[in-house]
């Protein structure tokens, strides 16, 4: 080996990295002595070592494996550690009150079943009562409704008489808090020789609201107002109640089988679920 | 391996590993996070890790794993802070060795820097760090090489500027 003036970084380089032989380390050592020139270089490459800093890894406990240290802690103190089995009390039903109990599962089962049908039934036949109405009807989001059925006008005939007839207005859509029967609108139909429906004066219309909206009320009034002054022309005058009462009483309770719930008490909840659902449909 | 040999290499790795990847990104949570997946590896390997070739087997994960980490990071805040410090130390008057070196190694890139830490930390031959750092024990040996003639070059400087 033979360290010279211009191989003496790569030598210089290994002896610091500790990456030569003893005879080469010597060899170097050597060079430097014979070479004080260059023993500065050496000295200063010997600086750029980095000299290990005390660092500490301060989480191992995340690193460990448990089994071996659950090896390390005393017995005593695992068993503190460990579950105590709960006590299990077993109940053992004999063939009658099986039989029993399963009788009484399916009655409940039936019960439910008859009350979902019936309450779907009942939906139904309210929903053939507003479209025998509706070809009739204003056209708006209330349908007005006989309270009796014996008491449907019959348009297409001609009347004689002024006639009352009480009509309830149902309300299709009913979020607002509608308590007592709100308003009566009395008005005077007049009859029509056409046949043609609602032939109506607005004269005698009164509304005595005490909780129902305002702005419903005014609409009410504002359709049956237009429908009266297209028809002001005819001579027979009838006179008809329109009493909007709260017909959706029925609605305000929720039915679980055979339990009813006050529904305004989960009013909060429904209206939530029913503008969530609506939206829903909207989205899609 | 077993759960003894495992939580031993713990005892004895995790603090010279943490250690490495600390000094290299100087980032703390990042570096125990480097350091936990790394043993973690070990851990789910452990049939497969001969237990003398643990500490090579972290160092390389660790490595990789830090590699992959300052891709994501795209070096963008840690080069600053180093550029920062390194310019601090050198126009300090009278700055300590210690800390001028330690600027003039967060100047280094990231190979380098792993390099110098490796060798001068672990003590690791060229061939050892070549298996780490998945390069050929002639790339280790030019690659170091430049770094410490930078790093001279540097210490040289300052000596000067000092005189």
């Amino acid at each position: 080996m033979n360290i010279n003036e211009t191989n003496y970084e790569n030598y210089f380089l290994l002896y610091i990295d500790k990456e030569l032989s003893a005879a080469e380390n010597a060899a170097v050592e050597n060079f430097v002595v014979a070479h004080p020139a260059y023993a500065a270089e050496l000295d200063q490459l010997k600086k750029t070592i980095q000299a290990p800093e005390n660092i500490i890894f301060d989480n191992k406990a995340l690193l460990y494996r448990l089994p071996a240290m659950e090896a390390s802690l005393s017995p005593d103190f695992k068993n503190k550690l460990y579950k105590k089995p709960a006590r299990l009390f077993k109940i053992e039903f004999n063939n009658r009150t099986k039989t029993a109990l399963l009788s009484v599962a399916a009655l409940f089962v039936l019960l439910i079943g008859y009350r979902f049908i019936e309450t779907n039934s009942e939906g139904a036949s309210n929903s053939i009562v507003a479209n025998t109405v509706k070809p009739n009807a204003p056209k708006l989001s209330r349908i007005l409704v006989p309270l009796e059925k014996k008491d449907l006008p019959v348009y297409t005939t001609v009347r004689s008489a002024p006639k009352k007839i009480n009509y309830s207005l149902k309300l299709k859509e009913n979020l607002a808090p509608v308590t007592t029967a709100l308003a009566s609108i009395t008005i005077e139909e007049t009859n029509n020789l056409m046949g043609q429906a609602m032939p109506i004066t607005k004269e005698a219309t009164s509304i005595q609201a005490s909780d129902l909206p305002s702005n419903e009320i005014a609409q009410v009034a504002n359709v049956l107002a237009t429908n009266t002054t297209s028809k002001e022309t005819s001579n027979v005058t009838e006179t008809t109640t329109y009493q909007v009462v709260d017909t959706d009483e029925e609605d305000r309770s929720i039915y679980i089988a055979n339990l009813e719930i006050d529904a305004s008490a989960l009013r909060g909840i429904t209206r939530r679920f029913n503008a969530l659902l609506k939206r829903n449909k909207t989205e899609k | 391996m077993k759960e003894i040999e495992f939580n031993q290499c713990v005892d004895e790795y995790a603090n010279s590993v943490y250690r490495f990847i600390l000094k290299n990104i100087g980032h703390v949570e990042d570096a125990q996070d480097i350091v936990q997946t790394a043993f973690e590896k070990l851990w789910v390997n452990r049939s497969k890790v001969d237990p003398l070739k643990a500490k090579s087997y972290l160092f390389t994960v660790a490595y990789h794993q830090m590699i992959d980490h300052i891709r994501k990071e795209k070096k963008t805040t840690i080069t600053a802070n180093y550029e920062e410090a390194g310019a601090k130390a050198t126009y300090q008057k009278d700055p300590e060795l210690k800390q001028v070196l330690l600027a003039a190694i967060n100047e280094l890139n990231p190979t380098q820097k792993s390099l110098v830490l490796l060798k001068d930390y672990e003590g690791y031959s060229y061939q050892e760090i070549g298996e780490i750092m998945n390069l050929s024990e002639s790339q280790v040996k030019v690659y170091l090489h430049r770094a410490r003639i930078f790093l001279k070059e540097k210490l040289v400087h300052l000596e000067k500027v000092a005189s």
